[in-house]
């Protein structure tokens, strides 16, 4: 069965947090198609969770992908949190957990014990080497018309990623690679039914020329960008579609215009060519 | 030094303005209500409140996210969060809290609590006894004061490490404290030492002048405030704040009125002060103001103020000679309760205390 592509978008890091200048970037992803807005979480940023809460209160439908670690907070209290948010903001909230340097034990054990305070089947009790929850329980529930709990979504691109994607999250992020080698990467995992999305930078403008122009002018053109024009880059979406990519996180310079570019001009080249397959 | 007064925040399930009990409470206040609590922040304003506090328990939203939410809509309240160290890493609290005081435009303060129930804390995984808690919210804050100073914190604790720590989003704060100011409720000798070695302020659970007086000495010596956690019934005669106050504990709806759960509540608890309040409710009345006869039923805040307004300032001015100079306030309801002392107890306390000032001045000079 195929699934509809989704977009989300990293909100770059603008220094010093100028709500206002992020509430737009969110109302233009909003109004370009994205499905969430990404809210990394290093110690150079803003809190994830309370920037997200933050926007959300200004933004009407985009969601809010918030990264997290193991290791800093007591999954129980996570949960609260995650839930609160999600009760303030409409539901329109989504985890990443990141799991690049954390222990992959912990991460299973944070997660387990997540998913059973969402599971809403009473106290939770854990044991495991890294947590201890004894007759667990969270009242506010996570708020959503669409779900019980928030779509779960890792990166990291090792196989024990894999590994904890198929078991834990919704979608597992990787980074690009040749359609041809990600088939083959990813078969094992979709057969499991966790989807795949790919992490990419992106340049796209009219022209091939001035895509080009663009990426070179701003040191955006590394290996892990796609750029090119809009035509290009909607084929190259779809050929990852092919191969069993459904989600793409964009990242590229809000400041540019990078939304508006793929909102305007890719996104209804994909869809129009997503129907003409349909037909 | 201004008295300085703080209310709680209207919880989820409270706005019908009916006193709930804190079994009750348990069941109802789990969802946030971001109408009538904005409302409540807005009319707090006005009310010349200083902060609300943000609870923090299981059965509630996160102080975090609610205050967040609440703070990008109103312009003035500060938010007093309540935190405990056993949840969260002290890193990952001091950027959630910088990056909420950047939100908000600096209006963060922060209520400590140990953690009163020790069945509650291993929901969260958090097995430590009562001592031991406050042995690791001292490094916890601790290590938070290493953040708030700003650069690149090293620390080596029994219960936190931290290697090359950073947070690069800064603390902001309104009154231009580099650190937020830290309320560390309790009552036990283990809160008052917390206080005076992290904190700004020590709460602790309201009694009578002269005891508060004797507790307070050493906190103040070390050049720290001393607030109490207090509730206010005020009404135009006494004979109605008295009714007021009776109502809340008889003829009430029979499932509000639930003192059995308090006791069950009291007997899993193992703070202190929860403790040391309950038996002081054997006496109704411990001042002719001070009224502890709501706090078999609704907890230790219940401890209250009753009367005139007049007799509540005054009551207030009292605690002020005491050395008291931060109020953690509530009333039933609580919203109307708020908007009354906001406009005929809270005047009348700055008439008070600008008359005491005259007073002290004129007896400086006399004895020059």
């Amino acid at each position: 069965m195929e699934r509809p592509l989704r977009y989300h978008w990293s909100l770059s890091h603008p220094g010093l947090l100028g709500l206002d200048a992020q509430r737009a970037v969110c109302r233009d992803a909003e109004e370009s198609g994205f499905d969430s807005v990404f809210v990394a979480d290093d110690h150079a940023r803003p809190d994830p969770l309370v920037l997200a809460v933050a926007l959300g209160r200004g933004t009407r439908s985009i969601k809010f992908m918030v990264a997290c670690r193991s290791g800093l907070i007591s999954p129980t209290y996570f949960v609260q949190q995650v839930n609160t948010a999600s009760a303030l903001i409409d539901g329109r909230v989504h985890v990443n957990v990141v799991c690049g340097r954390t222990p992959r034990e912990r991460t299973d054990e944070f997660l387990t014990v997540c998913h059973a305070f969402w599971r809403r089947e009473g106290e939770v009790n854990f044991r495991g080497k890294y947590y201890e929850i004894e007759k667990g329980r969270i009242h506010t529930p996570f708020v959503s018309r669409e779900r019980a709990a928030p779509e779960i979504f890792l990166g990291g691109d090792a196989a024990p990623a894999s590994a904890l994607a198929a078991k834990h999250a919704s979608c597992l992020w990787r980074l690009p690679a040749t359609p041809e080698r990600l088939r083959h990467d990813i078969a094992p995992l979709l057969r499991q039914g966790t989807e795949v999305g790919l992490l990419v930078s992106l340049v796209a403008r009219p022209t091939r020329r001035e895509a080009l122009e663009a990426a070179g002018a701003h040191g955006s053109g590394s290996a892990d960008a796609l750029v090119g024009s809009f035509e290009e880059v909607a084929d190259a979406l779809l050929t990852y579609k092919s191969v069993g990519v459904s989600q793409f996180l964009f990242a590229g310079r809000h400041d540019l215009g990078e939304i508006r570019f793929f909102g305007e001009g890719v996104l209804p080249l994909v869809r129009g060519k997503e129907r003409d397959a349909c037909l | 030094m201004p008295l300085k007064f703080h209310w709680r925040l209207l919880q989820g399930g409270e706005q019908g303005g009916v006193a709930m009990t804190k079994a009750l409470q348990l069941e109802v206040s789990a969802m946030p209500e971001l109408e009538a609590q904005v409302e409540f922040c807005r009319r707090a304003e006005e009310c010349g409140i200083d902060s609300l506090l943000v609870d923090i328990s299981f059965a509630k939203p996160d102080p975090v996210a609610l205050s967040t939410a609440l703070g990008v809509e109103t312009e003035k309240i500060r938010f007093m969060l309540a935190a405990r160290s056993g949840i969260i890493s002290p890193l990952h609290f001091v950027r959630q809290v910088n990056t909420l005081s950047v939100v908000t435009g600096g209006r963060v303060c922060l209520n400590i609590v140990a953690g009163h129930s020790p069945d509650e804390q291993k929901y969260y995984g958090d097995f430590l006894a009562h001592d031991e808690r406050y042995e690791r919210t001292d490094e916890f804050l601790a290590v938070c004061h290493a953040f708030w100073r700003g650069g690149e914190v090293e620390f080596e604790g029994k219960h936190f490490g931290v290697v090359k720590g950073r947070v690069d989003t800064p603390f902001v704060c309104r009154d231009g404290r580099a650190a937020p100011e830290l309320f560390i409720s309790g009552s036990s000798e283990a809160a008052v030492n917390l206080a005076v070695r992290q904190g700004s302020c020590w709460m602790r659970f309201a009694d009578s002048p002269e005891r508060i007086c004797g507790g307070a000495r050493p906190v103040l010596e070390a050049g720290k405030e001393v607030g109490l956690r207090l509730s206010v019934i005020a009404r135009p005669t006494r004979e109605e704040a008295l009714r007021a106050a009776y109502s809340l504990i008889k003829g009430l709806d029979p499932a509000r009125e639930d003192s059995g759960g308090e006791r069950r509540f009291m007997r899993q608890s193992d703070s202190q002060s929860m403790k040391s309040v309950y038996e002081l409710a054997e006496s109704q009345w411990l001042t002719p103001y001070l009224w502890a006869g709501a706090v078999r039923t609704y907890g230790a805040p219940a401890l209250a103020l009753v009367g005139t307004p007049e007799d509540v300032a005054a009551g207030l001015i009292e605690y002020g000679r005491a050395g008291v100079t931060q109020f953690i306030l509530a009333g039933w309801p609580k919203l109307e309760e708020m908007i009354y002392f906001g406009r005929e107890v809270l005047p009348l306390v700055r008439r008070m205390e600008a008359e005491e000032l005259g007073r002290g001045q004129s007896r400086a000079e006399g004895g020059a």
